[in-house]
Formats: structure tokens, C-alpha cells, sequence
């Protein structure tokens, strides 16, 4: 063996020992069954800068809006409409015969000058029902058809010209005409089309009526003798107005009685209480028709949770609500019942008794007279219970309970720990404390967010007055720890109960006024711990 | 459509070619008896008169590397107990540095030749480089599986990437002097064509959550410069790029110059030291030159949650969502600017020690290191040149870099007449053990060389001088 082959040799074994001592890494990875990990991630959730306006529209609940002057207004409605003009008046569907026969002169002209014009002027009744007297109508749709029958010896030709019906400003008019003598039928109609008017007034009773001219032209082409007539039978189908004049009669419009319950009272409030410095009740009537009507308020009482009521007191409880204007469309016009302390009403005081409803009766009919009505206008009775938010609460303590389902599976084991961090600025006079009772099905409290309890935001420093002199600021962190969570996870149900103090002035509670200008500002982040054995 | 395929031939170029780091295969630098040696210090001579590279096959390297991690480092993120054997990835991430590279990297000698004229050695060469790296942080990993929650909260994440690649020509001659017994100096100076370049630079996003609302702030840069001397790659007007294989051969316009300086200064007759610094020099590219940049360098946005604002987007999520998508294109937008950029070659210093035992038998030591993207790579090969016969001559040897200390290469040099044949590798275990591989390299070719010494003991730059010579070759360090 050469020095050469040594080497090799040599170098062959090093490397086999060395190789050899290396153990195969694959061979735990080739046995891997699982993955173990732990993860804390952490994310901004939301950075709130809204003023109450803004708030109030981005949650848009109907029961708060706001005064001119920015006050906050918790508020209750109830509406009720009368039924359209549509419903209150119709255009029945009608008939009308005549019988046309020349005279012996016009027989004379035909057969000496080779032809002759019958004219006739015809008027024809729309009876729209008792005492009704309609001026004139705005068409929108439907048919009038002239059935002519006639017996006649010669060719000619019948036109009727409708002068007080007018399509695009023309006078609607209906004609037929055939070449040759013999019993003829012909039904010429007018559809409506678009917005015709029809004037009811021209002929001689003033209204309700219509006045046709029938032209019967004859052009001599046989004998000449006394069996010439022409019948004609003019129907109207399906005629709706868009729009009425005349006299409308008194029809009862609204008639109302009812109840609107007062929720922040009735509902949730577990103890303490609240009140509203300036409550106040609003009956507003928005008169679309083009009818003088007249309201009659004959009830209006809060009534207390055993049901006792107490009239509410200093209001006007009959009057006028003006005719919607002549326009070319529905524009209401409101009239308004507005029952405050400062018309010397109770309404106020009673309202600090936390009444649960406002019981109501109230009645609206039109005046006698002429007017106008749409087929869509009605009118509307609006009555609301105004609650500006000057307010102040004592030991106030809302609560609910409610079903409770995640929705989240096994996937809920990977979680760890949870925590929300909350860094606050609040320019409101009104502060929040939020606990949450998670239960079992039979109402067991398992556990609850806050440990110990704490208030979410602080109200806002105020002056003797109630107006907001400062921002509060705080931060907190919730943590909710493994076990908190399995809790959490096995829950059933959930009973929310909320902490609403507003603020105080030397320690006194004092009337505070909420408006849409105050400011919330706060930030919220999640910091959410995961950790999984998991195996493939 | 357009973009997209602009896109991949970015990403098939950046794969086509090299990366512009150290070229040269390490365990060549003891290796006395081959002239592929000048390439790591020009002063390192060849044990012969003159010789010349076959055409084409003369020397024919070479690498992949991962810096990153290695199976057998896996192993340590496995947890096992009686039943089950579980991957932790929490544990997953001491795998990673804090960058993490992965490169590949060829180059061709085409043609080489030198020659000895007293004490003046002169060569020339013509070489292909080409190669790819990229680079990767161990903040994306960390951000994902250990979360920016908790302890990291307030830690500014960094997600820096780097990538590079190009492929260019050099035309190279090197000339040494031998000034003494003792000291020899050379030189290489190198016209260098461009022909593809794409380098990702200066590109980061950097995240920190607020400890004290967990808002996001992030801000970030980035810059591509694109050339090619086959056409324009990215275009400002939206079209296909149209490359044409002429610009391989004909019209290179990219241009630059480098330079290698190195000594050799023999102590005593045993031992030898010697220093080179190589590829000082850079390319300018002005060929289809293109860079994208960002336009709003180094700007922060910062995510604090959902907005819900009476100033802007109160009952609008839809204006928030523009709002906010407005703002990241802003942070993120670019800028497209036709201009030619200057690429630096990757300098890399040697420092060697040779101590001869025997006349055949030396022991070598050779520290090494780079900078890339600005931070100092380097390593240190240990090992032994032995040439039992004339024939044939050997280095063995270790490099410890970083966190692997077992990465044995070889290089073997065979001579018949004036055929030359040699092999290296780097890291010779990893087609054994491909778990503990954090990468391999190999070096092939032949040369014929005239004027060798007879002694299977001479050295390098002394002809006369039969002390041998050959050292152990160390992986890449730009590879660490």
C-alpha cells in the first residue's frame, strides 16, 4: 500500500467515524405529533373623539334627539294618520244615455243643400254622493267611452268636444264617422293620460257636472226620410283623481285613544331613581289636506305604576289646524299642542313621580267649507313626551338579563389570558359603571368582568349651574385571567347591571344639562394571550 | 398583468444570477500548487513557470448557503414526554440570527493564463460571476409566533430584508513582485462588465406596539435599483419588458473596476503570513438602469384603532377605511426613477498563517470576513496542506463560523506532466448528514502548468525554496 492509498484510506475513516458519531437529526423530527405554542398579541381596537351629535347619529336611536339649543332629548312618539284623500273620496264609475234626433229643418237641409250639422250641448252628472259637491279634478287615470248607435240613410260623422276636459290645455273630443247609410255602432273612448283637468263647475248647477257638445254631421248619400237617430251612452270606468276641489263634507278624521309607555320609568330600573327637571308632552297635527280641520284634545293624563292617573293640566284642548297651501304637491302644515311648565302646566312635577304612561284621547274633524285634498295627503296626530336631558340621578342602577351564547367552541381553551385597556377623556356630566353577572342556566352567578367593581368612565366636572367645567380622564385594564374565562365560556345567561351617577357640585347632586356639543373621547386595545398543545 | 410578469422576471433574474459577495472558494488560498489561488491573494503564487486554464473548464464554482438554521437546531426546539413529541415553535425561534441569509452563487473561469519572468509574475483571467442572496429577519418569525403582546410590548419589530443579485464579467490581470526573500506584493486590477443587476436596499418595516394603548407604529423604507444590458425591465410606462440575448456578449454599457492588494511575508523559513484584501471597486450601472424608491422614506403611520371622530369619519367607516388605506399608500407609494446607481463589489479581507512541519506537511490558519448590510461576517479555517507524492497534494480542514462549528472541507490537486486537475468542497458532510448542513460549495477544473518544481516540498514564489506549502479552505464567510 503507497503512501497515496494510506491517505485515502485514512481520510475515508475519519470521515465514517465521524459520520457515524452524528446522530440522524431527522429522527426526532420524523416523530413529531403535535405543535406547542404561546402567543400574546396585542391590537388597538377602537379611538373614539365624538361629540354627543355625532354619538347620537352614529347609534341613531329613536328615542333621543336634540334641541336647538343642543340639549339632549330623550323622547316617546306615537303617531296616528287619518286615511288619504283616496280612501276618503272616490270618483264612482258613471253613465249617461241621450238620444239625438234631427229636426225636420236640418231634415230639409239635407235634402236641399246635400247636408247638415246636428248640434246638441249635453251635460252629464258625476253624483259623487250625498252632499258632496266636487269643483274640479285633477285626473290621473281611467276611461271615458261614448257608445253611439245609430239609424241612418246617409254617410256623416259624430264628434263630442268635452270643453271643460282638457288634456295638455286641449279640450278632449271624441269623433267616428262611416261613408255609408245602415244601423251603425261605434264606441270611441278617451284614455286618461298623464294630468288632465276636469272643470265640474261650468254647467248651470255649479258643480258636480259635465258639459258635452255632440256634433252630428250628415252628408246626403240616400233617402231622406224620419228614421235618422243617434243614441249615445257615455259610461266613465276607473277614474282616480290626483288631486280634488269643492266641498268636502265633515268626515271624522282621527278619533283617537291610546297610551305610550314611558320605558326609562317602567322598564330596568332596579333602584335609585331619575329625574328630568323640564318634561314636557307635544300633540302636533300636520294637516296635509287643503281642509281647515279642528282638533279636540279630550284626554291627556300621566299614569303611575298602579295605574292611577293624573290629568295633566293648562293646555289647549280644542282649536284650528290650518289647510295644507294650494301647492302642486302634498306640503303639510303642522299645528302643535305644546304642554309645558312654562305654559303653567303640572306636567313637569308629575314626571318626577316616574309616571309609566301617558294616557291620551284625541279627536280631529274639518271645518265646513270648500278646500282641497290630494289623493295622498291625510293628516297626522303626533303626540310625544319630551324628556330634555337637565337631569340628575340618585343611586340610579339599571339592570337586564338575558340569554348568553359566545358562540365560541373548544377554540375558547386556546385562550389564555385576556385583557382591554381603556385610557378615557369624558366631557359628559354623566358617568358609567358596567357589571357582568355570567350565569348558569338556573341563574347561578359563575363570575363576574370587573374584580373589584369599577366605573368604566367618570361624569365630567360641573359648575353650580350643571354646565361641564372639565373633562374627567382615567385608564383602567381588565384582565381576565384562564379560569375566568372557562367561566365565561360555560355561561348561560348574562345580567347586565349599569351605574349611571351624574355629576355633583360640592358633593350635592345637582340638575346637570347633557348637550350635543360634550365630548367622549377613549381608546380601547386588546391584549389577548394564546397557548395550544395541539396535536396533529 | 403587466406588472406581475415584470415582477417574475425580476424574481427569474434575481434567481438566474449570482450574488455580488465573495466568489472565491476558500480552500484554495493554501493550496500552493494551483494558480486559482491568486484569486484570494494576488502575492500567492503557483509553484510553476506558467500556465494556462483550459479554456472554459479551468475553474467552475459553486455555492448554496443557508444561514439561518439547520435541522439538526430543530432537534432542540422538540419537546417529548412519555406519549407525545411536540414541535415547539416558541422554542422554533433560537433557529434564527437576527438576519438570516440564504444565497447561491456560480461562477465560470473562462479563460486564465500566467506566467513567471524572474520576479515578476503577470496573469490574466476572464470570469463569469453570477449569484443571488437574500436576506431575511428573525423579527417576522418572532412577530408571528411569540406576538407583539405582553413582554414585547414597546419592542420595535424589525423587519429588514435584503436582497441582491447580479451577473457580471470581469476581465482580470494580476501581477506580483517578488521585492525580497521575504516579502512578495501583488495586485489585480479588474475591468468589470455589468450585465444584470436587481438590489433590494435599505428595506425595512419597523413595528412597535405603545404600551400604553397598543397602537401600532410602523414606519418603513425600501429601494430597488433594476439594470440590465438586455433591456429594460422596468418600464415607467406600463409595457412588457423586451430583452434581447445579444446584451449578454455585445454593448455592455454597465462598467466598473476592482481591485485586489496582496503580501506575503515569510517570518522564518517555517512560517509564512499573509494578508489580501479583494474586490475593493464597484460597477456603475446605467443601462435600463431603474429604482424604485419609496416616496416617503422613513414616514410612520401610526394605527391606534378604528377611528370613530367627530372631525372626520363620525358615521362614515367607509371615508375611514379610504382615509386609512390613503395613508398606507402614501407610507408605502413609490417613486419609479430612470437613473443609474453604483453597486459596491463585496470586499472581503484574508489574514493566512503557514507554519511547515515537514517539508510536505503544513499546518494553516486563515481568518476571513465581509461586511454585508453592515455588519461584519466573518470566520476562521483551520487545517493541514500535505503532499505525500508531487503528484498530488491535500488540504483538509474545519471552518467555525457563527454557531457551527462542524464544517470540514477538502481540496485535492492532481498533476500529470503539465495536466492539472483539482476538486474542493466545502462542508463535505452535508450530502451525509443534511441535517447538520448549512450549506456546500464545490470548485472543479483544470490547467496545464510548465516549470514546476521537482520537489513535492517547494513553495509558492520560490522555486528554489522546496518547503511546500497548502493550507485547510473555509467555507464562503459571506455564507455565515
Amino acid at each position: 500500500m503507497n503512501k497515496l492509498t494510506k491517505t485515502v484510506s485514512l481520510l475515508l475513516l475519519s470521515m465514517f467515524i465521524v459520520t457515524a458519531c452524528i446522530k440522524d437529526p431527522l429522527g426526532k423530527i420524523k416523530g413529531i405529533n403535535g405543535v406547542k405554542w404561546q402567543g400574546e398579541y396585542a391590537a388597538p381596537l377602537v379611538n373614539v373623539d365624538l361629540n354627543l351629535e355625532d354619538a347620537v347619529a352614529l347609534v341613531n336611536p329613536e328615542w333621543i334627539n336634540s334641541f336647538p339649543d343642543k340639549t339632549l332629548v330623550v323622547h316617546y312618539d306615537k303617531k296616528h294618520f287619518s286615511k288619504k284623500g283616496e280612501e276618503l273620496y272616490a270618483l264612482y264609475d258613471r253613465s249617461f244615455n241621450g238620444n239625438i234626433v234631427p229636426t225636420s229643418s236640418e231634415l230639409n237641409t239635407l235634402s236641399t243643400s246635400g247636408m247638415v250639422t246636428v248640434v246638441r250641448n249635453l251635460v252629464f252628472d258625476m253624483a259623487p254622493g250625498a252632499g258632496l259637491q266636487f269643483d274640479s279634478v285633477w285626473l290621473k287615470e281611467g276611461v271615458f267611452t261614448a257608445g253611439l248607435s245609430l239609424n241612418t240613410n246617409h254617410q256623416g260623422k259624430v264628434t263630442l268636444e268635452f270643453p271643460d276636459f282638457k288634456s295638455s290645455g286641449l279640450p278632449v273630443s271624441l269623433s267616428e264617422n262611416w261613408s255609408s247609410g245602415g244601423s251603425i255602432s261605434r264606441s270611441p273612448f278617451h284614455n286618461v293620460s298623464g294630468i288632465e283637468s276636469l272643470d265640474l263647475s261650468k254647467a248651470n248647477q255649479g258643480f258636480n257636472q259635465i258639459r258635452v257638445k255632440v256634433s252630428w254631421e250628415l252628408t246626403k248619400t240616400g233617402t231622406v226620410g224620419n228614421n235618422e237617430q243617434l243614441q249615445l251612452n257615455l259610461t266613465t270606468q276607473g277614474l282616480k283623481f290626483r288631486k280634488l276641489y269643492g266641498y268636502l263634507g265633515q268626515p271624522g278624521l282621527i278619533n283617537v285613544q291610546d297610551s305610550i309607555d314611558l320605558t326609562i320609568f317602567s322598564n330596568n330600573i332596579l333602584k335609585g331613581n331619575i329625574v328630568f327637571e323640564d318634561a314636557r308632552i307635544k300633540v302636533r297635527f300636520n294637516n296635509g289636506n287643503g281642509l281647515k280641520s279642528q282638533y279636540q284634545v279630550q284626554q291627556l293624563s300621566l299614569v303611575s305604576k298602579n295605574g292611577t292617573p293624573v290629568a295633566v293640566t293648562s293646555y289647549s284642548t280644542a282649536g284650528n289646524i290650518a289647510a295644507a297651501p294650494d301647492n302642486a304637491d302634498v306640503t303639510p302644515i303642522a299645528d302643535s299642542v305644546y304642554v309645558t311648565k312654562v305654559s303653567g302646566s303640572n306636567v313637569a312635577a308629575v314626571m318626577r313621580t316616574e309616571p309609566h304612561y301617558l294616557a291620551y284621547r284625541v279627536g280631529v274633524a274639518p271645518v265646513a267649507g270648500r278646500g282641497h285634498v290630494w289623493d295622498n295627503s291625510n293628516m297626522e296626530l303626533a303626540v310625544t313626551v319630551e324628556l330634555p336631558m337637565l337631569v340628575s340621578t340618585k343611586d340610579l342602577v339599571l339592570e337586564d338579563t338575558s340569554d348568553l351564547d359566545l358562540g365560541i367552541g373548544k377554540e375558547g381553551d386556546y385562550v389564555e389570558m385576556i385583557k382591554i385597556k381603556m385610557n378615557a377623556e369624558n366631557g359628559i356630566p354623566l358617568g358609567a359603571g358596567v357589571q357582568c353577572y355570567f350565569m348558569d342556566a338556573t341563574n347561578k352567578v359563575l363570575d363576574s368582568l370587573f374584580q373589584p367593581f369599577r366605573y368604566i368612565i367618570k361624569q365630567a366636572s360641573v359648575d353650580a349651574a350643571g354646565n361641564v367645567v372639565s373633562a374627567s380622564t382615567d385608564q383602567w385594564e381588565l384582565v381576565v385571567d384562564k379560569p375566568r374565562i372557562s367561566n365565561i365560556l360555560k355561561a348561560k345567561r348574562l345580567r347586565i347591571r349599569a351605574w349611571i351617577p351624574t355629576s355633583t357640585y360640592n358633593a350635592s347632586p345637582i340638575p346637570v344639562s347633557i348637550t350635543t356639543d360634550q365630548k367622549l373621547k377613549f381608546k380601547l386595545g386588546a391584549d389577548i394571550k394564546f397557548s395550544a398543545d395541539a396535536k396533529f | 398583468m403587466q406588472n406581475s410578469k415584470r415582477r417574475l422576471l425580476i424574481v427569474l433574474m434575481i434567481s438566474a444570477t449570482s450574488w455580488l459577495s465573495a466568489q472565491q472558494n476558500f480552500s484554495l488560498y493554501h493550496m500552493e500548487s494551483l494558480p486559482q489561488r491568486s484569486t484570494l491573494n494576488p502575492a500567492l503564487l503557483p509553484d510553476c513557470k506558467w500556465y494556462i486554464g483550459f479554456p472554459g473548464f479551468n475553474s467552475l464554482g459553486f455555492q448554496a448557503t443557508n444561514s439561518g438554521f439547520n435541522l439538526r437546531e430543530i432537534n432542540n426546539a422538540i419537546d417529548i414526554n412519555a406519549t407525545d413529541t411536540f414541535l415547539n415553535l416558541n422554542k422554533l425561534l433560537n433557529v434564527f440570527s437576527k438576519q438570516n441569509y440564504l444565497s447561491l452563487k456560480a461562477d465560470q473561469t473562462w479563460f486564465n493564463f500566467g506566467f513567471r519572468v524572474k520576479k515578476h509574475f503577470f496573469s490574466a483571467n476572464i470570469t463569469e460571476k453570477a449569484g443571488i442572496k437574500f436576506g431575511y429577519p428573525k423579527d417576522l418569525f418572532r412577530f408571528i409566533i411569540d406576538g407583539n403582546g405582553g413582554p414585547n410590548l414597546g419592542e420595535t419589530f424589525d423587519f429588514r430584508f435584503s436582497a441582491d443579485a447580479y451577473h457580471y464579467r470581469e476581465y482580470g490581470i494580476g501581477y506580483a513582485y517578488q521585492l525580497n526573500k521575504k516579502l512578495t506584493l501583488g495586485a489585480k486590477i479588474k475591468y468589470l462588465k455589468g450585465i444584470n443587476r436587481a438590489e433590494l436596499t435599505d428595506a425595512y418595516i419597523k413595528v412597535r406596539t405603545r404600551p400604553e394603548d397598543y397602537a401600532f407604529e410602523i414606519n418603513g423604507n425600501y429601494q430597488l435599483n433594476v439594470a440590465s444590458s438586455l433591456g429594460q425591465i422596468i418600464t415607467t410606462n406600463g409595457s412588457d419588458p423586451v430583452l434581447d440575448g445579444i446584451g449578454l456578449v455585445k454593448g455592455i454599457k454597465n462598467t466598473g473596476w476592482g481591485l485586489d492588494l496582496g503580501a506575503e511575508y515569510a517570518v522564518s523559513n517555517k512560517l509564512k503570513l499573509s494578508a489580501a484584501l479583494i474586490d475593493l471597486g464597484s460597477i456603475n450601472w446605467k443601462q435600463n438602469a431603474t429604482s424604485i424608491v419609496a416616496a416617503n422614506p422613513n414616514s410612520t403611520f401610526v394605527y391606534d384603532g378604528f377611528h370613530i371622530s367627530s372631525s372626520d369619519t363620525a358615521i362614515d367607516p367607509e371615508a375611514y377605511f379610504e382615509r386609512l388605506g390613503d395613508s398606507l399608500k402614501n407610507m408605502f407609494g413609490s417613486d419609479t426613477l430612470q437613473r443609474s446607481f453604483r453597486s459596491t463589489l463585496s470586499t472581503e479581507m484574508m489574514f493566512g498563517a503557514s507554519y511547515a512541519l515537514r517539508k510536505n506537511l503544513k499546518l494553516n490558519a486563515l481568518f476571513y470576513g465581509d461586511v454585508y448590510n453592515k455588519r461584519l461576517m466573518g470566520g476562521l479555517t483551520l487545517g493541514i496542506f500535505w503532499r505525500p507524492v508531487k503528484m498530488f497534494s491535500l488540504s483538509l480542514n474545519n471552518t467555525f463560523y457563527g454557531r457551527a462549528l462542524l464544517n470540514p472541507g477538502f481540496c485535492m490537486a492532481f498533476n500529470a506532466g503539465a495536466w492539472q486537475a483539482y476538486f474542493s468542497t466545502e462542508n463535505f458532510l452535508a450530502p451525509l448528514i443534511p441535517g447538520s448542513a448549512r450549506g456546500a460549495s464545490f470548485r472543479v477544473g483544470w490547467n496545464f502548468t510548465f516549470g514546476r518544481s521537482k520537489s513535492r516540498g517547494m513553495g509558492s514564489g520560490d522555486p528554489g525554496n522546496n518547503n511546500g506549502g497548502g493550507k485547510a479552505a473555509p467555507i464562503d464567510p459571506t455564507s455565515i
